[in-house]
């Protein structure tokens, strides 16, 4: 998987334009894509993370939480809008959100201005996909 | 809770010594609970956006940082720009390390004892996410809060390793390199009650071996005209000055006196019982807790010649 490949992913996906990336490398290691500034001095020895994680390689390639709220603002495709702040609280808590919308697969949901993190929608579901440490329960 | 059960009472001695009729003071602000402060966080929000957001719950900027504010919030980790990475929840006196490195974008910048991140975080968002910061610590179980911290407030220039600081493999490389140094953790009893528990004198002369060899390495990591950043949340001399005095006496660098305006800050002590420590040593900043009402934090900023 090289870096034209991710690039044509989020392009096809997300909508998000090759140009998002111009000053940034993509690094594949294992089932993790790394995503991190152009330029970079890389030490020799072992890594512990390099940038964030972008994507996670499974049948399909899962964006991260992180990388949607950092470049969520690009997308133009697979966005979905949660319009009730209640929903909005149910989602950071890790709560699967109930909408009447079609389609199948990974999106970026999105409230108001701020690009929460990654679901995956199925049969009008948005399965929760925030990672349980990142979850919080607003009051 | 009296102050006999919070407060050992050699560390009360300790420190009649050193602040003489200050002292009950100094003990009146260490049994004084912490204001909630936070940093708003530039890589994911612009500045205004998350002022005007924040404001519903009740700011106030602090005078000497345009990024830092104190917040009335009792749980400042349960709101949404929280969850979205637009601040991070940071001490007032944690602030000012990174303040007074003063770094450039595009610089290469080592974080010594980088975990939980706070300060790698306010690194990677004075440098704009450019150059390059290399976050180490040498816990491989607070590898995981750092590495968090750092993705989830969108630092993209930055690398975590996980080796000894004692022992990095770095010569003359970095153009800023902060020692964050692990150590009593005195200044951090207002934050956490049970800070002191564990204190004791046998504990704050460990720690100053241990940050005497962390500085040592610091500083040749660095390179010659860089900057090396030494801070600590304690403030006993032997843990500070005293390891500034020994890296003045094996090393060629120098002490940058820095003042902040509107932050009260106090020099650095000389005589310390019948120790008698480089001058210089005068420029570092002694933060007490009773000065700005914060926790308690030693800083200094030293400059590498040779």
């Amino acid at each position: 998987m090289d870096r034209e490949y991710i690039l044509n992913h989020l392009k096809e996906r997300y909508g998000i334009p090759e140009e998002v990336f111009r000053e940034y490398e993509f690094l594949v290691r294992g089932r993790k894509i790394w995503i991190y500034r152009k330029g970079l001095w890389v030490p020799r020895g072992k890594l512990e993370s390099i940038g964030m994680i972008a994507l996670r390689i499974g049948k399909q390639l899962k964006p991260t939480t992180n990388f949607i709220q950092m470049f969520g603002k690009y997308a133009s495709k697979n966005v979905v809008e949660i319009t009730s702040e209640e929903d909005m609280k149910r989602f950071v808590n890790g709560k699967d959100i109930y909408l009447s919308i079609s389609g199948r697969g990974y999106v970026f949901v999105k409230y108001k201005d701020d690009f929460l993190g990654c679901g995956f929608l199925r049969d009008g579901v948005i399965l929760n996909l925030i990672p349980n440490d990142r979850r919080i329960k607003i009051d | 809770m009296g102050l006999d059960v919070i407060i050992p009472r050699e560390f009360r001695e300790k420190y009649k010594k050193i602040l003489g009729n200050e002292a009950k003071k100094f003990f009146e602000y260490c049994e004084k609970p912490l204001r909630k402060s936070i940093r708003v966080n530039t890589l994911k929000i612009d500045y205004d956006k998350i002022v005007a957001r924040l404001e519903p719950y009740g700011i106030e900027p602090l005078k000497f940082y345009e990024y830092g504010f104190y917040i009335n919030l009792e749980k400042p980790g349960n709101t949404l720009e929280y969850f979205m990475g637009y601040y991070y929840v940071q001490e007032v006196a944690s602030m000012v390390p990174v303040l007074i490195m003063d770094v450039e974008k595009n610089s290469l910048v080592l974080d010594l004892c980088a975990s939980p991140g706070s300060k790698s975080t306010q690194i990677s968002q004075h440098m704009e996410n450019t150059g390059t910061l290399i976050a180490n610590d040498v816990s491989y179980h607070r590898l995981k809060l750092l590495r968090n911290n750092l993705e989830r407030m969108g630092c993209v220039n930055a690398i975590v390793i996980n080796k000894d600081g004692r022992f990095l493999p770095f010569r003359e490389t970095f153009d800023y390199v902060l020692v964050d140094a692990p150590c009593s953790s005195e200044g951090v009893v207002r934050k956490d009650w049970k800070a002191l528990s564990s204190w004791s004198q046998r504990l704050v002369i460990s720690k100053s071996i241990l940050q005497k060899q962390l500085i040592a390495s610091a500083i040749k990591a660095c390179k010659k005209g860089g900057v090396i950043v030494y801070s600590t949340c304690t403030l006993s001399p032997e843990e500070n000055e005293e390891v500034i005095d020994f890296a003045l006496k094996r090393f060629d660098v120098s002490v940058e006196r820095i003042r902040i305006k509107s932050f009260k800050s106090r020099e650095g002590i000389v005589k310390y019982g019948d120790k008698r420590y480089d001058s210089e040593v005068r420029k570092c900043m002694r933060i007490w807790p009773q000065d700005n009402d914060t926790e308690g934090f030693f800083v200094v900023r030293l400059r590498k010649h040779g």
